[in-house]
C-alpha cells in the first residue's frame, strides 16, 4: 500500500507540469473503484463516501456474500454447535449485544463487550484494542479459534466436525459451489472466513437521519438534535476529535486515503493502583504491545447507531447514553469502592481530549438527541442482512 | 523515491511547448513557447534548532523552558505567490498530488502513527512542489497563506481527497478544517486551573464564529478566519529553506500550566492561552482583530 502511495507521488510529479500548462485535467488521486467489480458489488456506499481497503486476496461479490451471510447466521459454525457469530451481533442492536460482556460456547464469560459490526469495513483496526489487527479476514480467526477466551471453540480436535457439520448442509453445497467453484473442495476454513469477512464488509450503514440532515434534506433534524449536533462539533465538548469524520471516529480507514493511522485512546474510565492501572481482565493496548504508557488504550468506535447498541464502553460498564456524556463531562470515572475503586480523571495515560467539560441537563438530552440521529432504522430492518435460515 | 521527489526537481526549469489546441487545424496554428519553472520549496519544522519528529525530545520550550514530546504537527498552506525584487508577482501552481489537491498544500511532520504512540511509521511532507509561469531569478521573496481557503473550507470533507481527507485534521463536520495543528505532550504534565493534571498542551488554528448552514445552501461566514499570511523578504530559493519555529511560537506562554479553556489554545477567543501564540503569528484574536506586528514563526535559512 505505502509503495503504491509512492508511485502515485512519482506519477504526480512527472505529469502535473504538463497538465497546469494546458490549464485543465482533474486529477483523482486515489482509487475509488469505480470501474472495478468493487463498485459493482452492493455496497451501500453513497458515491461521494471512498471505499473500503479490500484485500486483494479477497475480492467482494455476492455470492461470497451470501456465503458468509449464511456462515454468519449458523451455529453449527462452533465447536459444540450451539453458537453462530450472530448469537452476539444482533441486527436489531446493529449487531452489537445488549449485555455487558459476551459469553462464549462454553460459557466463558468475554473481557468485553461484543461491538456493533455496522461499517466495520471502514475500521482501520478490529475489536477494541489491537493494533496489528488490520484485516476482517484476520480478526474472524479470533471469535472462531480463540482460547482466550473461547468463543466460539472450535478447536485443532473438534474442526474437522465442524467442517462435516456444514458439508452435510444440502445449502452449502450449492453456496461453496456458487462462490468458488467446487463444494467438495472449497468446504473449508480458508474459504469460511473469507465469505464472512464479505458479508460483514456489506453491512453498511448511511441512511440516518444525520446522513439526510448533512446532504441538504429539509426537516430531518429537531431543534434538540441540531442543538446537539453543535455541542458534539464544539471544542468545549470535544466528543469528534475522537468521533468525527464520515464514520464518526478517527480509526478509519478507505481507499481514499494515503496512509492508514491506527488511533487508541484512554477515557480516563479507571485508575485501580493511582498509577493507571485498568482491570486485569482487559487493559487495552499494552496487551498487544506491552509498552507502559499503552495502559487503558482502545479504539474509538463508531457512533453511528449507538442508540441500538447499549451497554457501552469496552467492557459494557456504562448503560446509558446520559451516563457516557455525563463521565466525558468529569473528565473520567471516580470509582469510589469495590475492586475497582480509583480515580479515573487522574489517570496518567488519560488522553489529552478527556478534559471535562460543563454541560447542563438540557444539553444532555441535547446531544443524546444528536446521537439518535445517527440511527439507521433500514439497517436494523433491512432484509439482506438478516438470518437467511428458516428459523 | 521520495528524495529524489524533492530534490531533483528543485528549481529546474522546463521549456513546454504549449499545444493543447485542436491537432488537426492547419499548419500555420500559433505554437506558444511558454517558459515553466517547476519548483519545490522545502519547509523545515524545528524547535529551538531542533528538527520536529515523534522521535526527538524538545526543550527550553516558553517560559519554563519546558520539554516534551509532539503528538501532531501539520498545516495547510495555499495562496502561495512568488514576489520578484521589482514588485512583481509570480502565483506559484501547486502540483496536484497525495499531499496537495485543489491548491492546497499540506504540510506534515508527525512520522508516527497514532498521534506518535505507535512504532510504525507514518508518510511525512516537508515541502511544496508545483510551478510558476516564467523565469525564478529575480525572485527574492515569498508570500503564502496559512490555513484552508474559505472556498473549500466549508465543504463536506467527508467525501474530500487527499490531503483533505484527514479526520484527525477536521474542525468539525462542515465548519471547516484546522488550518494548523501542533500537539504537545509536555514532560510531567500540565497543571490546570482546577489543580488536575492534563497530559496535552495543543495548538489548533482554526476559523472561528463561523455561521451560515452548508446543508441549506447557505455559504459559510466565519467572524475570525485565523488564516495568517506570511510573506518572508530576501529569500533565496535555490539555498535556503522557510524554517516553522515552534519555540517562537510558543515563546511567551508557559508549557506546563493550562489557565483554562481548552488544553493549550484552539483558537478559543476567550481562550487564555491563545493571545500570546495569536501575537506570534501577527494575528489579533477574536472578532475585532487588532493584528499585531509582524508574525515571528516563520522564516528562511540556508539548507
Amino acid at each position: 500500500m505505502a509503495n503504491q502511495a509512492y508511485l502515485m507521488v512519482a506519477f504526480a510529479a512527472i505529469f502535473s507540469f504538463a497538465l497546469s500548462a494546458c490549464g485543465g485535467g482533474s486529477s483523482t488521486n486515489y482509487q475509488t473503484g469505480d470501474d472495478s467489480e468493487s463498485r459493482q458489488f452492493s455496497w451501500g456506499v453513497p458515491d461521494y463516501i471512498p471505499l473500503p481497503i479490500v484485500p486483494e486476496d479477497n475480492p467482494v461479490n455476492e455470492t461470497m456474500f451470501q456465503l458468509g451471510r449464511h456462515l454468519f447466521y449458523d451455529e453449527d459454525l462452533s465447536g459444540n454447535g450451539t453458537q453462530a457469530c450472530a448469537s452476539c451481533h444482533h441486527q436489531s442492536m446493529a449487531f452489537a449485544e445488549s449485555i455487558e460482556r459476551s459469553i462464549g460456547s462454553t460459557g466463558e464469560l468475554h473481557p468485553r463487550n461484543a461491538q456493533s459490526l455496522v461499517n466495520v469495513a471502514f475500521n482501520s483496526t478490529l475489536t477494541w484494542a489491537n493494533p496489528s489487527l488490520l484485516t476482517l479476514e484476520q480478526q474472524i480467526l479470533v471469535p472462531l479459534f480463540g482460547e482466550f477466551p473461547v468463543e466460539q471453540g472450535i478447536t485443532e480436535d473438534n474442526k474437522t466436525e465442524v467442517l462435516e457439520r456444514i458439508s452435510q448442509k444440502p445449502e452449502y453445497q450449492t453456496l461453496f459451489t456458487e462462490a468458488s467453484g467446487n463444494a467438495d473442495e472449497s468446504i473449508n476454513f480458508e474459504i469460511i472466513v473469507k465469505a464472512i469477512a464479505t458479508f460483514v464488509r456489506g453491512i453498511n450503514s448511511f441512511n440516518s437521519d444525520s446522513d439526510r440532515y448533512e446532504n441538504g434534506e429539509a426537516n430531518t433534524l429537531s431543534d434538540a438534535a441540531l442543538r446537539g449536533r453543535e455541542l458534539f462539533f464544539s471544542e468545549e465538548l470535544e466528543c469528534f476529535h475522537c468521533h468525527g469524520g464520515y464514520n464518526f471516529t478517527d480509526s478509519v480507514a478507505d481507499s481514499s486515503q494515503l496512509f492508514v493511522d491506527t488511533p487508541f485512546h484512554n477515557t480516563a474510565l479507571y485508575n485501580i493502583d493511582g498509577h493507571g492501572a485498568y482491570p486485569e481482565t482487559s487493559q487495552g493496548i499494552i496487551e498487544i504491545t506491552g509498552k507502559a504508557s499503552d495502559m487503558g488504550r482502545f479504539r474509538a468506535p463508531t457512533l453511528r447507531n449507538i442508540a441500538f447498541t447499549a451497554p457501552y464502553m469496552h467492557d459494557g460498564s456504562i448503560s446509558t447514553l446520559e451516563e457516557v456524556i455525563r463521565t466525558y463531562a468529569a473528565g473520567g470515572r471516580n470509582i469510589e469502592n469495590g475492586p475497582n475503586a480509583g480515580d479515573g480523571r487522574e489517570n496518567p495515560f488519560r488522553d489529552g481530549f478527556i478534559s471535562g467539560f460543563d454541560i447542563d441537563e438540557n444539553d444532555i438530552q441535547n446531544v443524546i438527541a444528536y446521537l439518535n440521529s445517527l440511527s439507521d432504522f433500514e439497517l436494523i430492518n433491512n432484509p439482506r442482512f438478516a438470518t437467511p435460515w428458516e428459523e | 523515491m521520495k528524495t529524489h521527489f524533492s530534490l531533483a526537481t528543485l528549481a529546474s526549469t522546463i521549456l513546454l511547448l504549449s499545444a493543447c489546441g485542436d491537432s488537426s487545424s492547419s499548419g500555420d496554428e500559433v505554437t506558444e513557447v511558454t517558459e515553466v519553472t517547476d519548483i519545490t520549496i522545502p519547509f523545515a519544522a524545528r524547535a529551538n534548532g531542533t528538527d520536529i519528529s515523534c522521535d526527538v525530545q524538545l526543550s527550553g520550550l516558553g517560559t519554563d523552558a519546558a520539554s516534551g514530546s509532539i503528538t501532531a504537527f501539520a498545516l495547510y498552506i495555499h495562496d502561495v505567490v512568488l514576489l520578484n525584487s521589482d514588485g512583481s508577482e509570480l502565483p506559484f501552481t501547486l502540483a496536484d498530488n497525495d499531499w496537495q489537491s485543489s491548491g492546497v498544500a499540506l504540510l506534515d511532520y508527525q512520522n508516527k502513527l497514532d498521534s506518535c504512540a505507535s512504532d510504525i511509521s507514518k508518510p511525512t511532507n516537508a515541502s511544496i512542489s508545483g510551478s510558476v509561469d516564467g523565469g525564478i531569478e529575480n525572485v527574492t521573496g515569498i508570500r503564502f497563506t496559512v490555513g484552508v481557503p474559505q472556498d473549500l473550507n466549508h465543504d463536506d470533507a467527508s467525501a474530500a481527497e487527499s490531503p483533505l481527507n484527514r479526520t484527525d485534521l477536521f474542525w468539525s463536520w462542515q465548519s471547516g478544517y484546522k488550518h494548523l495543528r501542533m500537539d504537545l505532550a509536555p514532560d510531567g504534565g500540565v497543571t490546570k486551573s482546577d489543580n488536575s493534571t492534563g497530559t496535552a498542551w495543543n495548538v489548533h488554528l482554526g476559523s472561528t464564529g463561523c455561521t451560515g448552514d452548508t446543508q441549506s445552501g447557505e455559504a459559510v461566514s466565519c467572524s475570525a478566519n485565523n488564516r495568517p499570511t506570511i510573506e518572508l523578504d530576501n529569500i533565496d530559493l535555490n539555498s535556503q529553506t522557510i524554517v516553522i519555529d515552534y519555540g517562537n511560537l510558543v515563546i511567551n506562554n508557559s508549557l506546563y500550566t493550562d489557565n483554562g479553556r481548552a488544553p493549550g489554545c484552539m483558537s478559543g477567543t476567550t481562550d487564555p492561552e491563545c493571545p500570546d501564540l495569536f501575537d506570534a503569528l501577527g494575528m489579533g484574536l477574536g472578532e475585532n482583530p487588532d493584528p499585531t506586528a509582524g508574525q515571528t514563526v516563520f522564516s528562511v535559512e540556508p539548507l
